[in-house]
């Protein structure tokens, strides 16, 4: 049996970086590495969180990391979840290959005792085809077996980097995406642009220029959390890079024309994976079509340093799929934890349900043309009630 | 590129796919969901009634997915029942290329919401819980109704991980205790005059006889074992299997014997990298050398030898397995009902079986171990 001990300060979590970073390279989760979610308890974490993690031995080797929080009780259910969902996706705990289900157990038997109690475990953007909400659903303790609920899925395109080089995967690609992205990168050097990657000494422009770009292409299309984050995204990729920069494991890739910044993506890796966070870029040049030259010279550098699997992050938007060989997608849900609660948590957990049915028969049932007009409804709709 | 998906019913187009399918259930580190495995046991052993739906999933012409089914039309009402083909299997699965389950899953459903008969019912049992696959079917069926997904019953797979250089230094790494008492084991089999080997074609027929007795001597009184009740049918179609993988090392029989006569014979099979122990027998006038711990830990240093990378040790916890494991795989037992006029007819015939399953859950969580095991005692008396 396995032992769990949970970790409620930060300062705390912080010191258990090498035995955590080890286990995020193990797993290939470089979004729950420490250097990413301490630097997300620093400049993104609500106000009123506090760590709920779960830091599972087996003797003193630490085999699993379950890095949950909680945010006080403000009369409705009171969720422990997984840090980061604002800015990457494929969120779960850690553990080592094998060791999932003991990992899940000590950490259910943990969780099930902390304070504040948990009335659910939210999971955002957790990977699909992992063990996690099996093993926590039927590992939780108790005569019964937490309901767990599924609300959405969605794709995560990934490049499995099989074919060893950049040159061999290209020319694995159809005539047509080699053709044109030899055109774009041709025609992005003969305007005089420039493709680098952030040093220290140019991060912090960087990171501000990424930030920048990235509202820029949001502005008027929706809601995007790191513009709502605004500066304190801009700290955060600081704070990651200052840590992961000299390790190799921090990309943010800068295209610059006549020493303007046109577009910036953010990259980071752990254990072989590298995962595209976001990006953003300059509409003024959307001829030279930025987003897509960035991310191929990312390709180019992510075979050299010998990764073995891209991550082309939530989303299955036309530009990744060009890339993408395959996708391992990823689910939302809830798992509420059995006790006396429990009803008033199902109560509490309906009009979700309610809305994912909804939305599921919705999709089932409409043309695209139907989905599209409703959903441009949906927004109107909204916009008038803001107002 | 968009997926082609197809169906299969016909022994030669599906005897024509085993190469690639081969290529494929290598690439996914599946051993029992092996071309060999599926077919042989299939063809040996499913009645009459029980036909064949192999569906494949290609892009441009290259097999990325697949997914062994069959068609079950004993049930009653004309029914009819897809379920993965020997799947009585410890585990099993649908198979596709990494990162291609969703996509391939999509095509499936497709195909099999068309396919005739019309699926009452698709049942995807022992197949590992981490997969997307019970989900991405669900999700992906055809229609304006969703299909009801029920996960029924979950079961703990025991694993050893080979990641060190060698099986000395896996043993190494290991507790004094295990280290010591698999030493002395080992001392005392082979001062007993004991010795192990591997079946070869010459021997395989005898060793598979010595194997059913050995394993119908241990279920004597215990209870139900498939490979008793499967009969020679069952052998016949185990001796096939090992006449065709024996030589490429992916059918294993490992044979314990003390002066000439087997007292322990153990089944593993294997595929690139992953080793997978499916069942086995011993005497019990051996208990003292305990013949099914010294038959896995020779198994585990031949895997080591052979360069390969992990050994499941197959589905149940039971505590001989867990002195080896340092993880687990579980696997896992689904039902999906696709929606239709059927789907009341449907769901009223599968209550049964998972509501079962489910009581037996609640009651091992809420009651004691000794509990637990007088109501097995009790269960066992009634006729």
């Amino acid at each position: 049996m396995l032992e769990g001990e949970l970790i409620t300060d930060v300062e705390r979590l912080a010191e258990l970086t090498p035995e955590w970073d080890a286990l995020a390279i193990a797993v290939g989760l470089p979004q729950m590495s420490p250097a990413w979610v301490l630097a997300w308890w620093r400049h993104v974490a609500p106000e009123t969180a506090t760590p709920r993690t779960v830091v599972v031995r087996d003797g003193a080797e630490v085999v699993g990391i379950a890095p949950f929080f909680v945010e006080p009780d403000g009369g409705g259910r009171l969720d422990y979840r997984l840090p980061g969902i604002e800015i990457a996706g494929r969120l779960a705990p850690l553990a080592f290959a094998g060791r999932e289900w003991d990992v899940a157990e000590a950490t259910a038997a943990t969780l099930a005792g902390a304070e504040p109690r948990p009335d659910a475990l939210r999971f955002d953007a957790t990977p699909l085809d992992a063990h996690w909400l099996t093993a926590l659903r039927d590992r939780w303790p108790g005569s019964l077996r937490a309901p767990l609920r599924l609300t959405q899925y969605e794709g995560n395109p990934l490049m499995s980097l099989q074919e060893g080089s950049f040159d061999a995967w290209l020319a694995g690609r159809s005539s047509n995406f080699r053709g044109q992205m030899r055109r774009l990168r041709r025609r992005f050097a003969d305007a005089g642009g420039v493709s680098r990657l952030a040093t220290r000494e140019t991060l912090a422009a960087d990171a501000a220029a990424l930030t920048r770009l990235h509202a820029m292409r949001w502005d008027g299309r929706g809601h995007s959390n790191l513009v709502d984050l605004a500066d304190r995204f801009t700290a955060f990729v600081i704070d990651c890079g200052e840590q992961l920069l000299d390790a190799g494991r921090f990309a943010l890739r800068v295209l610059e024309l006549d020493g303007e910044t046109i577009c910036a993506q953010l990259f980071v890796g752990a254990g072989g994976t590298v995962l595209f966070v976001n990006g953003g870029w300059d509409e003024r040049h959307a001829d030279l079509k930025p987003s897509l030259v960035c991310l191929f010279d990312e390709v180019e550098h992510v075979f050299e340093q010998g990764a073995r699997r891209f991550d082309l992050g939530v989303g299955e938007q036309s530009y990744k799929l060009r890339f993408a060989d395959g996708s391992a997608p990823l689910a939302w849900g809830v798992l509420m934890t059995p006790g006396p609660r429990l009803p008033l948590t199902a109560a509490r957990t309906a009009p979700a349900l309610a809305r994912a049915r909804l939305r599921d028969s919705a999709h089932r049932m409409l043309s695209d043309e139907q989905l599209r007009r409703l959903r441009a409804a949906q927004r109107k709709l909204r916009g008038g009630n803001r107002a | 590129m968009s997926l082609d998906a197809e169906i299969l019913t016909d022994r030669e187009r599906i005897d024509a796919l085993v190469p690639e399918w081969q290529a494929l259930a290598t690439a996914c580190g599946e051993p029992l969901a092996a071309p060999t495995w599926v077919l042989t046991l299939s063809r040996e052993l499913a009645g009459a009634s029980q036909t064949p739906r192999i569906v494949t999933v290609r892009e441009g012409g290259k097999l990325i997915g697949l997914a062994p089914l069959c068609v079950d039309l004993s049930q009653p009402r004309r029914a009819a029942d897809y379920r993965l083909l020997a799947g009585d299997m410890p585990r099993t699965t649908l198979l596709a290329h990494g990162g291609r389950e969703w996509e391939a899953a999509d095509a499936v459903a497709r195909v099999l919401a068309d396919a005739d008969p019309r699926a009452d019912v698709l049942a995807l049992e022992s197949i590992p819980v981490a997969t997307c696959w019970p989900i991405a079917l669900a999700e992906q069926w055809p229609g304006r109704t969703r299909p009801l997904l029920r996960r029924y019953f979950t079961m703990s797979s025991p694993t050893v991980a080979m990641t060190q250089e060698s099986f000395d230094a896996w043993l190494a790494a290991k507790s004094s205790n295990f280290r010591s008492q698999m030493r002395r084991m080992r001392r005392r089999f082979a001062e007993a005059g004991g010795s192990g080997r591997f079946s070869t074609r010459e021997t395989l027929h005898d060793d598979w006889a010595a194997m059913v007795q050995l394993h119908a001597g241990r279920w004597e009184g215990r209870g139900a074992s498939s490979i008793v009740a499967g009969g020679a049918s069952l052998s016949a179609a185990y001796e096939a299997i090992g006449h065709e993988l024996l030589e490429q090392g992916d059918f294993r029989l490992r044979v314990l014997e003390i002066d000439g006569k087997p007292i322990s014979v153990q089944l593993f099979a294997a595929i690139g990298s992953e080793v997978i122990y499916i069942n086995g027998g011993w005497d019990e006038e051996f208990a003292q050398f305990k013949p099914a711990m010294l038959g896995i830990l020779d198994a585990i240093e031949d895997a080591f030898a052979r360069g390969e990378r992990r050994m499941d040790l197959g589905p149940g916890a039971q505590p001989y397995k867990l002195r080896f494991a340092d993880g687990t795989d579980p696997v896992a037992w689904w039902v999906l009902i696709p929606p239709g006029r059927r789907m009341p007819l449907a769901l009223a015939r599968t209550l049964p079986r998972t509501t079962w399953r489910e009581l037996r859950d609640a009651a091992k969580r809420s009651l004691s171990p000794e509990r637990a095991d007088r109501l097995r005692e009790l269960r066992r008396r009634l006729p």
